[in-house]
């Protein structure tokens, strides 16, 4: 197979014979990209490599993705890492002869010394056109040059560092506030109590069903005789719901962000089945958390969550990563997702629709609540919101214990 | 084996990938079922009912739905004919241990597609069509089934297979399946046809099609799989859509013959609107001379990116 061609590099990751590469590749699999391969799956990957041979690339590499990847989201990460495994990149040209990620933004009287770096004290403030970013480089993939550090960098700067910055983001602890706590509570309790999501799918043994289950009858006409006196029945049992929350932390959302981390904390204390993810820059499971805070401990102060409350705004990209990495444990189909966030989203909407329409295809359905929705006038015009609609089940807002406890009523 | 199997499939107008080629090969070679998920529609079920047909063995099909269970999946009591012998050897002295020992032998069982693939005395293809609608209590019976190729019934016991039966799961992907049963697959993700597979199969299937027919309607296809549609056309509607416009003797689309026909490929209201809104643009697309310019995949329809160059 490719690893003995001659025109590819050899890489440190390639080991002595095919069943170590093979045995290498897999645990990479494994750890890095959190495939389930066991020592069956490798064995499997061996015999499929016995079986079509590792003359011929492709197939060499259809008959390992064919046995590695167990679902459509593995397929990408897979043939990076067959590429990356068994074709590993050369060093590359010179970063230098590579076009910039960002347009430069250079600023009137900016005299540099030839060094580089020092920027004169007395500069004039930047012209406002020339000081905006082009759109097309605002999203995840931006990167920021040592130069965004700079303390003393433009306010604009700052708005924009808070927004892609991992190290930027508000480190306070956030706090849950202990003011109408006791309403909230009611207000989660009403929720969890009123979310009706129908009956389940499943036949399940109960009392009065609509199903006669002749075959527990018979079995129990066994102890009778054979005379049928006890009738069995099946019926589809109420579903369960789960509830899943992901909160938007980012600067523009902190003022709304409160009542809806209380209310969060509040169903979290009500239901176990209950999961709460809160995001900024990066997506981080607060669940474990909120379930400590009610362990008796006198202050509800969550530890700070660094890059997943108070800075920039990456809904698609955060979403993305919950369907990636959480979806397969928490979302059912008895599970209703509720998003908060203003929709201000400043990555790719591609990102975010693809996100969306996982967790509708996985969920009991999504409610998103907009604080902004709350003026009348509101329209969800926003590129953010534009995307996303298509796949809710509802858009609303909640502010208040009144407005949470009946947002079941919103569900369609 | 591959390329004879291939041939196979294509003499049946099935037009395989060379992914779906190897796929074939090792369910064969490693007796593992296969996993198919992908869109309504790209030939996931037919490719089960060809590979019995290649191979000259039976079809077993098994068709999910909501409440399957596995007494209908699996083996199910003869209820009646129990129920007559308890009345025949009401007066018997044997023990109650005996007599359900009677009423619960192979005699009163009934045979459903499982069972019935396992006991099968030549490898039939067990086709387990649309796993994704079945309820999850549903997937832990199979994957006993799909592990060892056996099945336990309390009371009587482990039956195994006799021959390892060929399995092919499809799903459409409606509700995500557990790890477990994943983990018990070879997975394929089956998508629609490029063009040039398209026009393959429309050549295959209906070899009486003009050529410069087939080949405005795989473009047209490739362009209506861009829009936003509720119910995106896979292969069977492009077969059908082609199929009416040789009964209807078109020998070329416009504007008319395409609203004509469009309940072949597009089946809600809502897509009809689209449809007709973006006719102007398809329009182009259908008239551009065979082999001046390549379909992009990428077009303007108002709605999306625009791409084309």
């Amino acid at each position: 197979m490719a690893p003995s061609s001659g025109e590819n590099p050899p890489s440190r990751n390639l080991l002595g014979n095919l069943p170590e590469n093979l045995l290498a590749f897999c645990e990479i699999l494994r750890v890095k990209h959190q495939f389930r391969l066991g020592p069956g799956e490798v064995v499997d990957a061996l015999r499929a490599l016995e079986s079509v041979g590792v003359d011929t690339l492709e197939r060499a590499r259809s008959a390992l993705r064919l046995v590695c990847c167990s679902r459509l989201e593995d397929v990408e990460a897979f043939n990076a890492a067959f590429n990356a495994f068994f074709f590993p990149a050369s060093a590359g040209v010179a970063q230098t002869a590579l076009p910039p990620l960002e347009p430069p933004r250079r600023r009137p009287n900016d005299k540099r010394s030839e060094k580089g770096d020092q920027r004169s004290d007395e500069e004039a403030p930047p012209e406002p056109g020339e000081q905006d970013v082009d759109p097309e480089f605002i999203g995840s993939s931006v990167q920021h040059t040592p130069e965004d550090q700079d303390e003393r960098a433009e306010p604009s700067d700052k708005v924009l560092r808070g927004r892609f910055s991992f190290e930027h983001a508000d480190s306070d602890a956030p706090r849950i506030a202990q003011d109408g706590l006791e309403p909230m509570f009611l207000a989660a309790s009403q929720l969890i109590s009123s979310l009706r999501l129908g009956r389940s799918r499943k036949w399940r043994t109960v009392a009065k069903g609509s199903r006669f289950d002749f075959r527990r009858t018979l079995r129990q006409s066994l102890s009778t005789g054979g005379d049928a006196l006890y009738p069995r029945w099946k019926g589809h049992p109420r579903r369960n719901p789960r509830i899943v929350l992901l909160l938007d932390g980012s600067r523009s959302m902190l003022e709304a962000a409160g009542p809806a981390l209380q209310f969060a904390f509040c169903l979290s204390q009500r239901s176990k089945r209950v999961d709460v993810f809160t995001f900024s820059t990066e997506l981080r499971d607060v669940t474990p958390d909120l379930r400590k805070l009610g362990q008796g401990k006198s202050t509800l102060e969550l530890p700070p969550l660094k890059s997943a409350w108070g800075g920039g705004t990456r809904i698609g990209e955060n979403l993305r990563i919950f369907v990636r990495d959480h979806a397969a444990r928490v979302l059912t189909p008895d599970t209703l997702v509720i998003v908060s966030s203003d929709g201000l989203d400043v990555g790719e909407t591609d990102v975010l629709a693809f996100a969306l329409r996982e967790i509708k295809r996985r969920s009991a359905g999504i409610v998103w609540l907009n604080p902004l929705a709350a003026h009348p006038a509101y329209q969800p015009t926003a590129r953010g919101m534009k995307a996303a609609l298509p796949f809710l089940s509802a858009l609303t807002f909640a502010r208040t214990p009144e407005e949470f406890a009946v947002l079941a009523k919103n569900l369609r | 084996m591959n390329s004879d199997l291939r041939a196979r499939f294509a003499a049946r107008g099935y037009i395989t990938s060379d992914e779906f080629a190897v796929a074939l090969e090792l369910v064969m070679a490693l007796e593992k079922p296969l996993l198919i998920e992908g869109p309504a529609g790209v030939g996931k079920t037919e490719s089960a009912k060809v590979l019995a047909d290649a191979l000259g063995t039976r079809l077993i099909r098994l068709q999910c739905y909501e409440g399957l269970d596995a007494s209908s999946a699996l083996y199910e009591w003869n209820y009646p004919k129990q129920m007559l012998r308890i009345r025949l050897t009401d007066g018997d002295s044997s023990t109650l241990e005996d007599r359900e020992a009677q009423i619960f032998s192979e005699a009163f069982l009934l045979k459903r597609p499982l069972l019935e693939a396992l006991t099968q005395e030549s490898a039939p293809v067990l086709l387990i069509d649309e796993v994704d609608r079945a309820d999850e209590a549903f997937e832990a019976f199979l994957l006993e089934l799909l592990a060892e190729f056996q099945i336990t019934v309390p009371e009587l016991g482990t039956i195994r297979a006799k021959v390892r039966p060929y399995v092919i799961l499809t799903s459409n992907r409606s509700r995500e399946l557990s790890d477990a049963l994943r983990r018990r697959c070879l997975y394929l993700w089956q998508s629609y046809p490029t063009a040039q597979q398209e026009l393959q199969i429309l050549q295959a299937r209906l070899p009486d099609l003009s050529s410069r027919l087939a080949e405005q309607i795989t473009r047209v296809m490739a362009a209506l799989r861009q829009m936003p549609f509720h119910k995106v056309p896979g292969i069977a509607e492009t077969l059908d859509w082609a199929l009416a416009l040789m009964h209807l003797h078109h020998e070329n689309l416009d504007a008319a013959t395409v609203i004509q026909t469009r309940g072949c490929i597009l089946k809600a209201r809502e897509d009809w609107s689209l449809l007709e809104g973006n006719l102007t643009k398809l329009e182009a697309v259908w008239n551009d001379k065979i082999g001046e310019r390549s379909l992009k995949g990428e077009m303007d329809f108002g709605i999306g990116k625009v791409t084309v160059r």
